[in-house]
Order: structure tokens, then sequence, then C-alpha cells
């Protein structure tokens, strides 16, 4: 539908002119040349083990603002896109596009069942950083910080990030879609202590 | 071969129209989202075909906005909330936008719960940074759905210094938007495509005396 209607103009108005000079120049074939949109495989449970599993085929990925397709060769095939540019065809993931993905989650925010979407899958999923924070859709919910744990989310407003592991001194090991000048990995995050942050969680893990 | 195709053509058009696909679309609703009247806009804007419905907006002081209010909820998105805060009603559903003190930071909250109140009642949130003042991304929100359960697109615009007026189309009628409070416009869509987190918005902005200004369509990932 979206692609079908006829315009009469076609802009990303004062989006695009504040790329100008930047997206411009920039773009990747990363997207065009390697990713699909195959339609995700309806799993019937995941295990936080699995989940991690499926984050750390990302880590060392790239980081694509609005993005969600990458490899997993351990290498940014598209560095240094310019920032919040949906436009420049990365790879990776941004944040949330990046949680979505490894929670497995579905494009209807009704659903809160769980869809395996292929690494190369070129999917965002509906939820912002901020839509996480607020426990927005049916797989989601907001949860005491202080009881999160492995592959439960951190959140912000404008960021988010998966617990991976508890550090000793009470931090946490953070799997996170970054940035464009970090791509995906794992740090040592105190989110958990920042006002700034809530705890998410996603529903119905099976263990 | 050829003089067969009219026919086949004619015979596909009935099929649709027997089908229910052919409907006209949706004429304007009768009222705003929170049961108010719907009302024209105040002046003819140039080029916008068909009915038009105007959404309310009010702007009100963050510190008079009251501590039990809907609008209060989601102020408490910030502790660094700016002066002025803009509420927006329209036909599918109600917006509140701010930025911080310092003009860097933009925040929404969206529902389409007319009349509901309380945190509960907004389905999407919004978040932005501005560079130079201006956002970089429109900060679509695709976590809302109307009365008919089909998801809306919520994102902000900056319009021209010289707009008074955006108008977006909707299905079967016009939705217009008073520019104030110095704050993005809130503009709501219909055409969503769920699979790409994407949405359009067929937008046109207007000055004071109605005027076009511009015209556009306006393409909208979820991000970050």
């Amino acid at each position: 539908m979206l692609r079908t209607r006829h315009l009469v103009t076609t802009l990303a108005v004062a989006f695009a002119l504040a790329y100008a000079g930047t997206a411009a120049a920039y773009h990747t074939r990363f997207v065009a040349d390697n990713c699909n949109y195959a339609p995700p495989t309806p799993t019937s449970y995941i295990t936080r083990d699995g989940s991690a599993a499926v984050a750390l085929r990302a880590r060392h990925e790239g980081y694509q603002w609005a993005g969600g397709c990458w490899n997993d060769n351990d290498r940014d095939d598209s560095p240094n896109d310019p920032h919040e540019n949906p436009y420049t065809g990365g790879e990776g993931g941004d944040c949330s596009g990046f949680t979505f993905k490894v929670w497995r989650e579905a494009l209807s925010t009704a659903d809160s069942g769980f869809h395996q979407w292929g690494l190369l899958r070129f999917v965002h999923g509906p939820y912002t950083a901020a839509t996480f924070k607020a426990g927005a859709g049916a797989p989601n919910v907001t949860a005491p910080k202080s009881g999160l744990v492995k592959m439960d989310a951190l959140a912000s407003d404008g960021h988010i990030g998966l617990i991976y592991a508890v550090n000793p001194d009470g931090s946490d090991q953070i799997i996170e879609a970054k940035g464009e000048a970090y791509g995906t990995n794992i740090w040592t995050r105190t989110y958990r202590g920042s006002s700034s942050y809530s705890g998410v969680r996603r529903v119905g893990w099976s263990s | 071969m050829t003089s067969a195709t009219p026919v086949v053509s004619g015979l596909g058009l009935l099929a649709l129209a027997a089908a229910g696909c052919m409907r006209s679309p949706p004429g304007p609703p009768d009222a705003l989202s929170d049961g108010s009247p719907a009302r024209p806009p105040p002046v003819e804007l140039e080029g916008v075909d068909g009915p038009t419905v105007s959404t309310r907006v009010r702007v009100l002081q963050s510190i008079s906005v009251d501590p039990g209010s809907r609008t209060a909820s989601c102020l408490d998105s910030s502790d660094d909330a700016g002066a002025r805060v803009v509420e927006r009603v329209g036909t599918s559903g109600t917006s509140v936008s701010f930025l911080t003190r310092d003009g860097r930071e933009a925040y929404a909250c969206d529902s389409t719960e007319g009349r509901a109140t309380g945190e509960s009642s907004w389905c999407g949130r919004s978040f932005g940074r501005l560079h130079a003042g201006r956002l970089r991304d429109p900060r679509l929100s695709l976590t809302c759905r109307g009365i008919d359960e089909e998801p809306l697109g919520f994102a902000w615009i900056q319009p021209t210094a010289a707009t008074s007026y955006l108008v977006v189309t909707r299905p079967g009628y016009s939705e217009s938007y008073v520019v104030a409070g110095a704050v993005p416009v809130r503009i709501v869509t219909d055409d969503v495509d769920l699979g790409s987190s994407t949405a359009a918005f067929a937008v046109s902005e207007h000055a004071r005396d109605g005027r076009r200004l511009r015209r556009y369509r306006l393409e909208a990932r979820v991000s970050g």
C-alpha cells in the first residue's frame, strides 16, 4: 500500500534537508545487496539462553538507525554512517530494532508470540526505545530494575540494551546496538543505577 | 484478443464492486476523538479538495498543568520540561508534545482513547533530539491503534517558518493542524505498513491566508 500510492511530490522534507551533504554523499549497498523480506517463522517458545545466542550473533556487527539486518562476519560492513539517518542502507540494527529481533517479537503490537527472524531479514519492528521503556505492546512489560535477569532490558527514552550478565559489583554486561561509532557489542554499563533507565521484560520465556 | 480486453476488465471491475472493494472512502467524522464537534478550518486551504476537519490545539504553560491530568502524566516523561506544552485533539486521537528547557529534546505522548485519563491511556511515546533546533528524524510511533483496531502512525513535522496550517490526507477527508507553541507538530496517518515499520504522510503546508506553500509526502521509519 505504502509503495503504490500516487504522489505529486515525494520528499522527506526537513529531515532530508538535514542530511544534505551527508546522506547524499554516503550510502552503502549493504541492505540492497544482502537483506531480504522473508516472513518470520513462528516458534512456540524461546529460552533466555536461546535469545542470548541470537544476540551474540550480532556482536561485532554494525549499527544502522532504523535498521534491522546484519550478517555474522564479526565486522561492521558499513562503518561510520551519518547519525540518525535511516536512509544510509547500512548493516545492523539500532537499539530497539536489535531488541525486537533478539526478543523474537511480532510486527503486530497485539501479538505476544515468538517469531524467528533471519539475521538478514530487514526488519525493525514497531517499537522505539521510548515505547519499550513504557512497556508498550503485548509482549512487553515494565519490571522493577532490582529483579531484572539475563535478557531483560534496561531502557531510557533514547536507548535500550539487554542484560547479558550481572557483574559482581552490581553493574551489568549489556549487549546492545550502541551507535554508529560503536556497532553492536557487550559493554559493562551502569544503566541499572541511572534514573533515566527503567526495567523492561519480554513476557513468555520458557525458562 | 484486443477487443476482449475491455470486456474482461469490465467483468473484473464488476467483480471487485460486488466484493465491496470499490466502496467510496468513508466521509469525514462529525466529532473529534474526545467527542467534541468536528469543525472546518477557519480559512480556505488552497489545493485541499474535499471535506477538511480542523484538529484542536491548546498551548499550556507547563507550570499550570493540572498535576492529576493526563497531560501531567506525559510531562513526567522528563524532569526538565520547558515552558510550553502543546495538546492536540484530532479525529483519531490526542497527543501531547513538549520540548525540554534547553530546547534540545522533544517528547510526545499519543493516545487513541479520546476521553481516557491517566498514564495508562498513552499508547505511544516518542523522544527525539534536536540539532540546531531541528529533528533529524520524525520519530514515528506505530504502537497505537484506531477504533477499528488498525494501526495508526504518529510523527512530528517541523514546518517552515511561514506555515500556519498543516494538512494531512486521511481516508475520505483531510485533517488540518494549526502550527502553535514553537513545538514540532504531532500528526497522524492511517497509511501504515507494519511489515516495513514505516508510515507515509501526505502533507501540505499553508500560510495564514490559506495559500499553499508546499506539498509533499513524508515517509517515516520507526527508529531508535
